[in-house]
C-alpha cells in the first residue's frame, strides 16, 4: 500500500530501512498466521523469522511493493508448509481425544477445543493451511489460491477433503464422548 | 454436525488460538527480524541483471565470458586427451591385483625432507608402516612411499607426476607432501590426498583431499589466499572434468564447498551435510558423506569431516563421523600451536584434542598419528573402519 516509496530506494541502507519498516508493520499478523497454522508458539516464531529471512533474500523479486502483504504471506505459508511436512516425519500419535474420553468429566468441558486441535493437526499440511486461511484469515477461495499459487479448483478440493476429514474425526470424538 | 456448525467451531478455535497471540510477535522475534538486513546477504535478480548498467557489471560479464571460454576449452582438451588428469585411468591397461585391505599408518614428522628450489622445508609426514608399496594406475608403475624417512625430490616428483599440485602458500616455494593410492580392485584411483603444512611461522594450514569426483578443502582461519587459490584452481579443474564427462556429483556442494572469500574465517568446508551418489561409471560409483557444521573457525566445528567411499569392489560404506577420537581436519597446528606460533592458535588447542587423522578408501585406511596419539586406539578404529563398522 504505502510501501512503494520505501522499496524503490536503491541505496542498501534504505533498502534495509524499508525492509525493517515493512517487517515491523507485518510481523504481528505474520506471527499470528504462523501460529494458527502451526499450532505452536515456538514453531511459529521460527517460521516467521525464516520467512522474513527469505523475504529479505528475495527482496528484489517483489514486483509490486503495494502487494507486500500477499507476497510475504506466500513466503510465510510456504515456510509453514515445509515445517509441517518436516515435523510430520516424526510425528507421534496424539492421544488426547482418547484421554479425554477415558479421563472423566473434567475433560468434557473442553472437549470441543481438545478434539479440534488434534483433528487439525492430523490434516495434511496443504489442507491445514487452506483451512487456516479460510477460517482464520477469512480469505475467499480465489484469494487463497493467489496466496498459495495454485488454481482455485485445487483450493476447493483441498478444503473439501479437509472438512470431510474434520467432520469424520470430530464425529468420532463426539461419539466416543457420548458413549462414555 | 452440519457444515455450518463445523465452520463455527473452526472459527471459534482459530479465534481462541489467535487470542493467545494477542500481544503479537514476541520481542525476541521482532528484534531478530530487525537485524536480518545486517546479517544476511541479499540475493540479486539474475534474470534482471543488466551487465552494461555499471562498469563493475561489465567487467564481471567479461570475466564470466572468459571463464566460459576457458572452461569450454579445458573440457575440450580433457575430452580430446590433451590433458591427462589423475583419475582418468585407462582401465583396460590395468590388471587388477589382489590386495588385502590394509591399514596404513604414518606419523607426523618434522624433519626437513623436501628440497624445492634450494629451500629446505619441512614435510609434515613420514610414513611408519605400510602394507602396500606400489600400484599401477594404467599409465605405469607408481610407488607409494609408505616408509619412514625423508622424501627425495625425485620421489616427490614421482608422486606428483599425476597431479602436480601441492602448495603451501606463503612467501617461500612450495613444499610437496603427497600421498596417493589406488584401488587395485577397480583399477581406479580411489583416493589422492594432498596434505601440506609448511613454511613454519608463516604458512597457514590447509588440507586438500582429492577423491575421484569430489574435492574437499579444509582451511583454518589463517589460510592465505595464495594457498587457497591453488585449491580453487584444483577445484575448477575438477569441475571442468566433471562437466566434460557429463557428471554432476552434488554440484551445488562442490560449488559451495572449497572456499568462500568474503572473510578469512569463512574458508573451509562444504556448508552442510551432503550425500551424493555417484553413478556415472565404475570408478565414480561412490557414496560420499561429508559433514561440516560450519566455518572452521568456530571451535565446535573442528570435528567436522568424514568421508565415506563405496564402490563396486564391494567396499562397505564407512562412517566414522562423530567418533570421539577422530577429528579428521585437525592439523598439527591445532593440536600443537607451538609448532607455528601463530597468534590465536592456542585457542584451538583444547578444542581439538583428537590426534588421529583418518582417510578411508576401498582398499586401505590411512591413519595419521599426531604427536601424542594413542596408536593402539588408532589401530582399533582403523580396523573398525576397515570392517565397515
Amino acid at each position: 500500500m504505502a510501501s512503494i516509496d520505501l522499496i524503490e530506494v536503491e541505496r542498501p541502507a534504505s533498502r534495509a530501512e524499508a525492509f525493517q519498516r515493512l517487517a515491523d508493520r507485518h510481523i504481528d499478523a505474520g506471527y499470528r498466521l504462523a501460529r494458527v497454522i502451526l499450532g505452536d508458539a515456538a514453531e511459529a516464531e521460527d517460521a516467521t523469522h525464516d520467512a522474513f529471512v527469505t523475504a529479505w533474500r528475495k527482496w528484489s523479486t517483489l514486483r509490486d511493493p503495494a502487494r507486500f502483504d500477499h507476497w510475504f504471506d506466500r513466503i510465510l505459508v510456504n515456510t509453514c508448509r515445509n515445517r509441517l511436512q518436516r515435523a510430520r516425519r516424526w510425528q507421534t500419535q496424539d492421544l488426547s481425544p482418547d484421554l479425554a474420553v477415558a479421563s472423566g468429566d473434567a475433560y468434557r468441558q473442553v472437549h470441543d477445543r481438545d478434539a479440534l486441535g488434534p483433528a487439525l493437526a492430523r490434516l495434511p499440511a496443504d489442507h491445514r493451511i487452506v483451512v487456516a486461511l479460510r477460517f482464520y484469515g477469512d480469505l475467499t477461495i480465489d484469494e487463497i489460491a493467489e496466496r498459495l499459487g495454485v488454481r482455485p479448483g485445487t483450493v476447493k478440493s483441498r478444503l473439501h477433503y479437509a472438512l470431510r476429514q474434520l467432520h469424520a474425526d470430530l464425529d468420532s470424538a463426539d461419539a466416543k464422548g457420548a458413549l462414555r | 454436525m452440519t457444515e455450518h456448525e463445523l465452520e463455527q467451531r473452526l472459527r471459534a478455535w482459530y479465534r481462541s488460538e489467535a487470542d493467545q497471540a494477542a500481544d503479537g510477535a514476541p520481542a525476541a522475534l521482532r528484534s531478530s527480524v530487525g537485524a536480518i538486513p545486517y546479517a544476511e546477504p541479499m540475493r540479486r535478480p539474475w534474470l534482471g541483471w543488466n551487465p552494461f548498467r555499471t562498469r563493475r557489471s561489465l567487467a564481471l560479464a567479461a570475466a564470466l565470458a572468459l571463464l566460459t571460454v576457458a572452461l569450454a576449452a579445458g573440457a575440450a582438451a580433457v575430452g580430446s586427451g590433451l590433458i591427462r588428469l589423475p583419475w582418468e585411468t585407462e582401465r583396460s591397461l590395468v590388471e587388477p591385483s589382489a590386495i588385502d585391505p590394509c591399514v596404513l599408518m604414518r606419523q607426523y614428522a618434522r624433519e626437513p625432507v623436501i628440497l624445492d628450489g634450494g629451500h629446505s622445508v619441512p614435510a609434515a609426514w613420514g610414513v611408519a608402516t605400510a602394507c602396500a608399496t606400489g600400484y599401477d594406475d594404467g599409465w605405469g608403475a607408481n610407488h607409494l612411499l609408505w616408509r619412514t624417512g625423508p622424501l627425495s625430490t625425485a620421489e616427490a616428483e614421482a608422486l606428483v607426476r599425476d597431479m602436480p599440485y601441492a602448495d603451501s602458500g606463503g612467501p617461500k616455494p612450495a613444499a610437496l607432501t603427497f600421498i596417493e593410492a589406488q584401488s587395485p580392485a577397480i583399477s581406479a584411483w580411489s583416493a589422492v590426498l594432498v596434505d601440506d603444512q609448511t613454511t613454519p611461522g608463516v604458512a597457514p594450514v590447509f588440507i586438500v583431499s582429492y577423491e575421484p569426483y569430489f574435492f574437499i578443502v579444509t582451511g583454518t582461519a589463517w589460510v592465505q589466499a595464495s594457498a587457497a587459490s591453488v585449491a580453487v584452481q584444483q577445484l575448477d579443474r575438477l569441475n571442468a572434468v566433471a562437466s566434460s564427462v557429463g557428471f554432476d556429483p552434488c554440484s551445488v556442494d562442490l560449488a559451495a564447498g572449497g572456499f568462500t572469500w568474503s572473510s578469512p574465517t569463512e574458508y573451509g568446508v562444504t556448508p552442510e551435510l551432503s550425500t551424493c551418489r555417484f553413478a556415472a561409471d565404475d570408478q565414480s560409483d561412490a557414496h560420499a558423506i561429508f559433514v561440516s557444521r560450519g566455518p572452521i573457525d568456530s571451535p565446535g566445528n573442528l570435528d567436522i569431516l568424514r568421508i565415506t567411499l563405496q564402490n563396486r569392489a564391494e567396499w562397505k560404506p564407512v562412517t566414522v563421523r562423530g567418533h570421539p577420537a577422530l577429528f579428521t581436519s585437525c592439523a598439527p597446528l591445532l593440536t600443537d600451536p607451538s609448532l607455528y606460533g601463530l597468534p590465536g592458535a592456542s585457542d584451538y588447542g583444547d578444542r581439538c584434542p583428537a590426534l588421529i587423522q583418518l582417510q578411508a578408501g576401498p582398499q586401505f585406511v590411512l591413519v595419521t598419528l599426531y604427536p601424542g596419539a594413542d596408536e593402539t586406539l588408532a589401530i582399533v578404529i582403523a580396523e573398525q573402519v576397515l570392517a565397515g563398522q
